[in-house]
């Protein structure tokens, strides 16, 4: 009878215990609340003025107070120099008043100078600090990652946030490499593979082909994503051109849906756009040493002929279908052979053929790993191209006009 | 006297010999095997199947009694007495150090600024009240949680196929076997983990004919199925990382759970998973906790409330010698190695040998 009730006393004693004690949890320690943060979208890293110090550009993006939507941000940019990254965190504190929520970062752009004297020594603390991730996505800008993230778009979005946009839908237009921090590390960490990491550039109006009515100054106010850097040991060591890059994508398995022309033949040049598309690889050894051999299928669809043609019959149209499919498949040909130039010319293996070797053949690449950037030299590289012209969507032939009085069309 | 069924003993099983193995073991396994590392895995559980087969034909012979109990009786009392008072010691030491690794998980991945004497005040609390409630409320725990825990490490490694790195795994077995085979030999004292909680568990189970038999085939089960739990979790992290990054990283799983994106829209989940693998880590620790409980209560023939007293201090205190990070990975490894290894290994071939060669004879 006595135990019980001093069972029951124990009960209630715990019970009231733990109803006080919510007085006093708060919450877990440290914590912050969402006004006390600074949502980082995206960083910029640049070489600093003295030697040794790094520039940090964060990208901030505030929601507004009162705004009309929940989406309306303001766009804050901060930029401070400092020896470590972690330091630039204290800075913004101390200007901001805020606590740098970093978790948010989505882009990561890197200068150009920082990115020719090495990044991976400041890129430590990307893969180390607990709250950013490694789908982080890595740009290395023309000129300063600061004036990147400074770009005052025409639409007002915020450059982290436009940039994310046209990396998150790549696969809808596969025009440029997409190289997030983990995929950097892992290739990083490979022998016989070089990482690439997409370069952006300011755009002002009337570079490049692309002209828009910017407002006065002659500031750029559009950001192009095109190319790509490549990376020796965490140094830049070169570019790749739009065409490069391109035939990167093709040869590394990483085309989504894009757009493709041809040359002119005969008058006639077709465009198609890539549907799906499939690489493959082999590696055979003769008496002359290994070869390599990349194998493409691509499935694309017709979606505009260039030049004049006469109406054709459904038996004409195939036979001109199989001719265009060829012309693609050199299209494609074209930019490939690009990007196998390159990689032989710099030389560093962004395309990963010595990783190809030893994943088909690695006694093969044992023997040949040593001295790698020659035989990568002297390799010889195949490409066999196969294109298959799905549908030509809704006509055949280009479109006809009558052209003497006797209605007779043109030939 | 508490009892388990045969399916308590699949479900208490599998939650122990899981525990949280599946933090170190692909960055384990890398380091010795590389891209191959992963082939590793489920030879290295399996090797704990002929020990706990061993323990179950012991329990056969020797019902409603402890490994400690059958040593005595077959290798004399002083034998019973020493090994004992070494599962005694290795057990607390060592739940004191998973006690410490469930923190350090905290402290690194989402809670860096909560002091671990908080985590560990909450965790001895829940330890001690799944002790209190005895084997079969640990075993009902872990009937729940352990199914929760595997679906949790599944769901990691769907959702991480957008993020593999294409032909990450090949070749294969590009420097033969021997990586593979070091890769085995690291990993082997996990099994032995369970093998030597199995020891204590004995007198709780089940005694039938059938039953006996029944447990011998969810022994196989268990081991294989937390071995395939463990490979599936390597062979992603091999091939989501690669094999020198899967090395570099402390909790691959956790770095796993923080990449995981579905569609545009849902990121950042690693925290719901971190309170999954908190269950795992409780089990474990309350596995070692039973463990020298039983011990303490067998050699020194103390009540249940007076073992207490004499195991929380213990526990409680090891965690706090262990401040660095890298120091808890080191002994860990060193305890798995040096400690429960040759422990289990030498304690259940010799019982088992001689009570073998006493029932020839």
């Amino acid at each position: 009878m006595e135990a019980k009730k001093i069972k029951v006393i124990l009960k209630r004693g715990l019970i009231l215990f733990l109803i006080f004690s919510l007085f006093f949890l708060e919450g877990c320690w440290g914590k912050k609340e969402v006004d006390q943060l600074a949502f980082v979208i995206g960083i910029g890293l640049d070489q600093g003025k003295k030697p040794g110090d790094i520039i940090f550009t964060f990208q901030i993006a505030q929601p507004k107070k009162g705004g009309q939507s929940g989406s309306e941000i303001n766009n804050w940019i901060l930029s401070t120099e400092v020896t470590h990254a972690p330091l630039s965190e204290e800075k913004v504190f101390e200007i901001l008043n805020r606590y740098p929520f970093v978790g948010t970062t989505k882009i990561l752009v890197i200068g150009e100078e920082l990115a020719k004297s090495g990044i991976n020594s400041v890129i430590d603390s990307f893969q180390r600090y607990y709250q950013f991730r490694r789908t982080m996505y890595m740009i290395v800008a023309k000129g300063k990652a600061k004036d990147i993230l400074n770009t005052k778009l025409r639409n007002d979005q915020l450059p982290a946030l436009s940039l994310l946009g046209r990396i998150e839908e790549n696969k809808a237009v596969s025009s440029f490499p997409v190289t997030r921090i983990g995929h950097y590390l892992t290739l990083l960490s490979r022998e016989g593979q070089a990482p690439i990491i997409p370069v952006v550039d300011r755009l002002q109006p009337g570079e490049g082909g692309i002209d828009y009515k910017g407002s006065e100054g002659g500031e750029a106010e559009e950001l192009l994503l095109e190319g790509a850097g490549v990376f020796r040991v965490g140094k830049l060591v070169s570019y790749l051109t739009d065409q490069e890059s391109k035939g990167y994508l093709w040869l590394e398995n990483e085309v989504g849906t894009r757009f493709i022309s041809t040359e002119e033949m005969n008058g006639i040049s077709v465009t198609a756009k890539v549907i799906r598309s499939k690489s493959n690889y082999s590696v055979t050894q003769d008496e002359k040493g290994p070869r390599f051999n990349y194998q493409l299928k691509v499935i694309v669809a017709m979606t505009e002929v260039m030049g004049s043609q006469p109406p054709m019959s459904p038996e004409k149209w195939a036979a001109f279908t199989g001719d265009a499919e060829k012309l693609v498949a050199q299209a494609i040909e074209k930019e490939c052979q690009a990007a196998i130039n390159k990689d032989k010319e710099i030389p560093n293996d962004f395309l990963g053929i010595g990783r190809h070797i030893e994943q088909k053949n690695p006694s093969l690449w044992k023997e040949v790993r040593n001295n790698w950037e020659k035989t990568l030299q002297d390799l010889p590289v195949d490409l066999d191209v196969e294109v298959t012209i799905e549908h030509s969507g809704v006509d055949r032939n280009t479109p006809v006009s009558p052209v003497n009085p006797e209605g007779t069309r043109q030939e | 006297m508490e009892r388990i069924s045969t399916h308590q003993f699949l479900m208490l099983g599998a939650g122990v010999t899981l525990g949280t193995t599946f933090f170190p073991v692909g960055m384990t396994v890398a380091s010795s095997a590389g891209r191959d590392g992963w082939m590793a895995v489920i030879p290295a559980f399996l090797f704990g199947i002929p020990f706990s087969l061993m323990l179950l034909s012991l329990a056969e012979k020797y019902p409603q009694k402890n490994l400690i109990q059958i040593t005595e009786q077959v290798l004399g009392k002083w034998m019973g007495k020493i090994f004992g008072i070494l599962a005694i010691l290795i057990s607390i030491y060592f739940g004191g150090l998973l006690a410490r690794q469930g923190v350090d998980m905290f402290s690194r991945s989402i809670l860096p600024l909560i002091p671990f004497w908080a985590f560990l005040l909450s965790g001895f609390v829940l330890v001690l009240m799944l002790v209190n409630a005895g084997i079969e409320v640990m075993a009902r725990f872990c009937e729940i949680v352990f199914p929760i825990v595997a679906v949790a490490l599944i769901g990691t490694a769907l959702l991480s196929i957008p993020r593999f790195e294409q032909g990450e795994l090949l070749p294969f077995l590009e420097n033969g076997f021997k990586p593979v085979l070091f890769g085995v030999i690291e990993i082997i004292p996990w099994p032995m983990e369970f093998v030597l909680f199995l020891g204590g568990l004995l007198k709780f189970l089940p005694q039938g004919q059938q039953e006996i038999r029944q447990m011998r085939a969810k022994v196989w089960h268990v081991l294989l199925f937390v071995g395939l739990l463990n490979m599936l979790i390597t062979l992603v992290e091999i091939w989501v990382f690669g094999p020198t990054e899967a090395t570099r990283l402390t909790y691959g799983l956790l770095t796993l759970g923080k990449m995981i994106e579905i569609s545009q829209t849902v990121s950042g989940i690693e925290s719901i998973f971190t309170v999954i693998w908190m269950g795992a880590s409780l089990i474990k620790v309350s596995a070692f906790y039973f463990l020298g409980l039983w011990g303490v209560q067998t050699v020194f023939g103390l009540k249940r409330g007076v073992a207490h007293m004499f195991i929380i201090p213990i526990m409680s205190v090891i965690p706090w010698t262990l401040t660095r990070g890298a120091d808890l990975q080191i002994a860990i490894t060193q305890a798995d190695r040096y400690l429960i290894l040759p422990l289990a290994l030498v304690w259940v071939i010799l019982l088992w040998g001689v009570s073998w060669w006493r029932q020839r004879k």
